[in-house]
């Protein structure tokens, strides 16, 4: 049976821009929980909320999130 | 200083000391019937034992109270009163609110089941409905006041229904009570088979249970969330 999780990279894309959970949340309109636990992979964003991140970071969804399996 | 904003202090001062003297006031007049029971001495009603009796004087009192508060602030405090109640409208609609802590939640779940408990004990004792008549329903209220918090979780009275992560806490809420639900009929199911006169009172604590359960949960998750930078 594959992998099923999700792995992410918003923490590497998010501190190359030199931003703090905070900043990104402020970005994003949502709250720093949100961005902490998305990074920790305890929540699976929506789709929504995945396009919203990678436009706040000027990176694509795709470079965000990946399949674990991949 | 500014002339409006000692005007302000006054009035919330004299507003506080209003409120006190009203408490005061009502402390008093509640301790007089309790000692004195003019129900009870005036109709002497076999149908109402004296716990009935004072029940239906604490109401009364009760009433009688808030319809005299009503017209007094009306009387004296009404501007402040509006801006007060237009300060409170514009809090809850931006989300300042907070909600009760889950301690406070508990110990008044818990005081709330106690006074059931009372009811019940009374109720068993000497077949007396009005412990439970006055308590359950109070009872109810704040189950569907916890079940209103499991439902749209956040430490705001109103939460963002938007939110992701609280749509997310929600989700694992429900399913902890769910779990706890199963749980506590379990046991209650076993407490029919040993002690079936206690079942009745331990559907109402399991119920408690049930209610808290979600909470504890919010704020185990919400603690993991805030962890981090």
């Amino acid at each position: 049976m594959s992998d099923r999780r999700l792995g992410n990279r918003l923490k590497t894309r998010r501190t190359a821009k030199q931003l703090t959970q905070a900043d990104l949340a402020e970005l994003a309109r949502v709250s720093r929980k949100t961005i902490n636990t998305v990074e920790n992979g305890v929540f699976v964003p929506s789709v929504h909320l995945a396009l919203t991140l990678a436009r706040a970071l000027g990176t694509t969804v795709e470079d965000l999130f990946y399949l674990a399996s991949e | 200083m500014s002339n409006a904003s000692l005007d302000r202090l006054y009035a919330l001062k004299n507003s506080t000391w209003a409120d006190v003297l009203g408490l005061a006031a009502y402390v008093a007049i509640c301790l007089l019937i309790w000692k004195y029971r003019p129900l009870a001495h005036l109709f002497a009603d076999e149908r109402l034992d004296a716990g009935g009796y004072l029940v239906i004087e604490t109401t009364g009192l009760l009433i009688g109270w808030v319809i005299a508060k009503m017209i007094l602030v009306r009387a004296f405090f009404r501007d402040q009163q509006r801006a007060e109640h237009d300060a409170a409208v514009t809090a809850l609609r931006a989300g300042r609110v907070e909600r009760a802590s889950l301690l406070t939640r508990c110990v008044v779940q818990l005081v709330v089941l106690g006074l059931v408990t009372l009811g019940w004990i009374a109720h068993q004792q000497d077949g007396s409905w009005w412990g439970l008549l006055a308590f359950v329903p109070v009872f109810i209220v704040f189950a569907l006041a916890e079940l209103s918090v499991t439902l749209r979780p956040g430490d705001r009275l109103v939460p963002d229904l938007h939110d992701e992560l609280l749509q997310f806490f929600r989700t694992r809420m429900l399913r902890a009570g769910y779990l706890t639900a199963l749980a506590c009929m379990l046991v209650v199911f076993l407490a029919t088979l040993i002690a079936p006169a206690y079942a009745s009172l331990l559907v109402l604590v399991g119920l408690s249970v049930t209610l808290l359960v979600p909470g504890f949960s919010y704020v185990r998750l919400d603690r993991e969330a805030a962890k981090g930078e």
